[in-house]
């Protein structure tokens, strides 16, 4: 009856807190952990650069109506291709619409695309991901394999193929590059489900009954947030990328949505003559990245400080 | 890894039964007719009836995957929609120049990233490692297309050193060649090198701090003897397994940058089947680029357990 005893422990102190459904170690302790972190983060000077530039770009697609000089759709004859002057800062393109207004009405469009991109693989992936680990056998095989089957495609590929089919549109491409990355996700929460599988404390809420359903999103899943964080801060640097890509190739928004991707395939043709239109977009898509990225890393450093070597 | 490495053969079937499921079964989410796309606006129920017998879509869905699956193990990998042309054909047909680009771009990303990664990771934390690894990170962020058309309008429209777009094959003029080939290749050959210096840079650091090398210090050989015949050695394994990975960012990138440099390869192959909605060539040209990709991968897999001596097979 010693097994009886010690769930019992492990359940004892979230009965105290009056919470009958919150494990023991959820809570305060979750906030300190949190508070740990962001010290740890805020150590990194690139982090926290790379915290300063998303927080301008998501300021810039909130606020873009109040920001933009100017309207990013409105199409002006008699200021078609002026260079960059103090009325338009970046200049204007081929039909004269101001191309500063346009790139700031583009960060709506890269964040749209980055987090609900993300947010679906990150849903999907880590749902298929747990399930894998917690019920292993066939059902673990089966997932495992369709997951390598998506991996066996060159990411921009498989994204090319599904926006080919699904045709042009920023809804579309959201789902495209969701697919894309759900391996990603499915993998890291698989590894880390399957190691919390075995812990004492998933034994414990095993053995007072909690349902598979249960233990799997209130005890299994907050304990392998970290990972997953990080990997959705990297993905969406990575997804920024992919979106501008497609919108490049011209699949992904369609004029005149001003997308960063879209600004850029139309200032190609433009080189000789205005080439701040293909200029600008691409240092608005390599500061987003870049600023993802260092958040990313950042937080990866900030959650093990026993990494050193990345 | 000998375990891996046969995990990984038993496992080939599975993943590519997957594969050619998600590639069949992709296609029949188009929206509309595929008749109509093939026959056009002004075309009569006959024709599409026709057609539709012709394509095999009157029978059953699972007869259409099993004649397709049993073409695609033959090496025939469907015709195009609107040509009927074989897509086989035009792939052999564009894949020298895309082959040309995409052993130029890992030839130059080989060639920034070894050296970058071995002197970031041996002088870490100095200027020189900051300087590396700032540029490093600068790059994994710069959009590839975007790079190229930098290059396109420094190089190519400003100063006139090189012809800005455009591709003649090797045999035909090699001089001429190379000199197109030069901005397309890196570009993407840079895109390459970003993260493989970073992960060359922490394989360094990894066996840097390693037993044999302390030994091999201890010993008393030179510092350049120790990076270069211990450390760069057992670094660089690490750096094998990523390649492969790495070759998928490659094709994936060549599709963006011949369209940026309009070098007419596989990528633009599918591009302009796609504006064609031509989608017979779409699915030749994905099953294609995945079944080489995983080629490769499982060959990369194979070579790390053969050039590492303490792995046994």
């Amino acid at each position: 009856m010693k097994r009886n005893k010690e769930t019992e422990l492990a359940v004892e102190p979230a009965k105290r807190l009056g919470q009958p459904d919150v494990p023991a170690w959820r809570g305060s302790s979750r906030l300190r952990r949190f508070m740990d972190t962001w010290r740890r983060f805020k150590r990194s000077r690139t982090a926290v650069a790379g915290l300063v530039v998303i927080l301008v770009i998501i300021f810039m697609a909130v606020f873009a109506s109040v920001i933009a000089p100017h309207d990013p759709y409105d199409p002006a004859p008699r200021n078609i291709l002026q260079s960059p002057s103090r009325d338009h800062l970046m200049g204007t393109d081929a039909i004269g619409r101001d191309l500063f207004s346009r790139i700031i009405y583009g960060s709506r469009v890269s964040l749209q695309v980055g987090i609900i991109s993300v947010g679906i693989a990150a849903v999907v992936g880590v749902t298929l991901g747990v399930i894998a680990a917690y019920y292993g056998g066939l059902i673990d095989s089966l997932i495992m394999r369709f997951l390598d089957a998506l991996l066996a495609f060159p990411a921009i590929l498989l994204a090319i193929f599904v926006m080919a089919v699904l045709g042009p549109s920023i809804r579309n491409a959201m789902i495209a590059i969701g697919v894309i990355f759900i391996p990603a996700f499915a993998r890291i929460t698989r590894a880390n489900a399957l190691s919390l599988k075995e812990t004492e404390f998933v034994e414990a809420a095993r053995a007072i009954g909690a349902r598979d359903s249960h233990i799997m999103v209130k005890t299994i899943l907050p304990n392998c947030l970290s990972p997953i964080i990080v990997q959705a801060s990297l993905g969406v640097a990575y997804a920024v990328l992919v979106e501008a890509g497609l919108s490049f190739l011209g699949l992904g928004a369609q004029p005149p949505e001003p997308s960063w991707g879209s600004i850029l395939s139309a200032g190609r043709g433009l080189m000789t003559t205005a080439p701040w239109v293909a200029t600008f977009p691409g240092i608005a898509i390599f500061l987003c990245v870049l600023g993802f990225n260092l958040v990313g890393d950042g937080i990866r450093e900030a959650l093990d400080p026993h990494l050193k070597n990345i | 890894m000998r375990d891996y490495v046969l995990r990984r053969l038993v496992q080939l079937p599975i993943v590519l039964l997957f594969l050619s499921v998600i590639v069949f079964g992709v296609l029949r989410l188009i929206p509309g007719d595929p008749t109509a796309i093939r026959l056009g606006m002004e075309s009569t129920e006959e024709g599409r009836e026709q057609v539709r017998r012709e394509m095999g879509l009157d029978k059953p869905l699972v007869v259409q995957y099993g004649i397709w699956l049993r073409d695609v193990t033959t090496g025939d990998f469907g015709t195009s929609w609107v040509s009927r042309q074989s897509v086989s054909s035009l792939i052999l047909q564009k894949l020298p120049a895309t082959v040309t680009l995409a052993v130029a771009s890992l030839t130059i990303g080989i060639l920034i990233a070894i050296p970058a990664g071995i002197i970031a990771g041996a002088k870490a934390h100095t200027w020189v490692d900051n300087v590396i690894s700032t540029l490093a990170l600068g790059g994994v962020a710069t959009p590839t297309f975007w790079f190229g058309i930098m290059l396109i309008l420094v190089l190519g429209v400003r100063f006139q050193w090189l012809p800005p777009s455009g591709y003649v094959p090797l045999t035909e003029d090699p001089v001429e060649c190379l000199k197109r080939l030069f901005m397309p290749a890196l570009a993407l050959g840079t895109s390459l090198a970003a993260p493989l210096s970073r992960f060359m840079r922490s394989g360094m650091l990894d066996v840097l701090s390693a037993d044999y090398i302390r030994v091999a210090r201890a010993k008393g050989l030179r510092e350049s003897a120790v990076i270069l015949g211990h450390a760069v050695r057992n670094a660089l394994l690490s750096v094998v397994t990523v390649l492969g990975l790495q070759f998928g960012n490659l094709l994936g990138g060549t599709v963006i940058i011949e369209q940026v440099f309009e070098w007419p390869g596989i990528g633009l192959l599918i591009l302009s089947a796609i504006n064609q909605r031509d989608y017979g060539i779409v699915q030749g040209v994905v099953l294609f680029a995945a079944l080489t990709f995983i080629l490769v991968n499982l060959l990369v897999d194979v070579l790390y357990v053969y050039i590492d001596p303490r792995i046994e097979y």
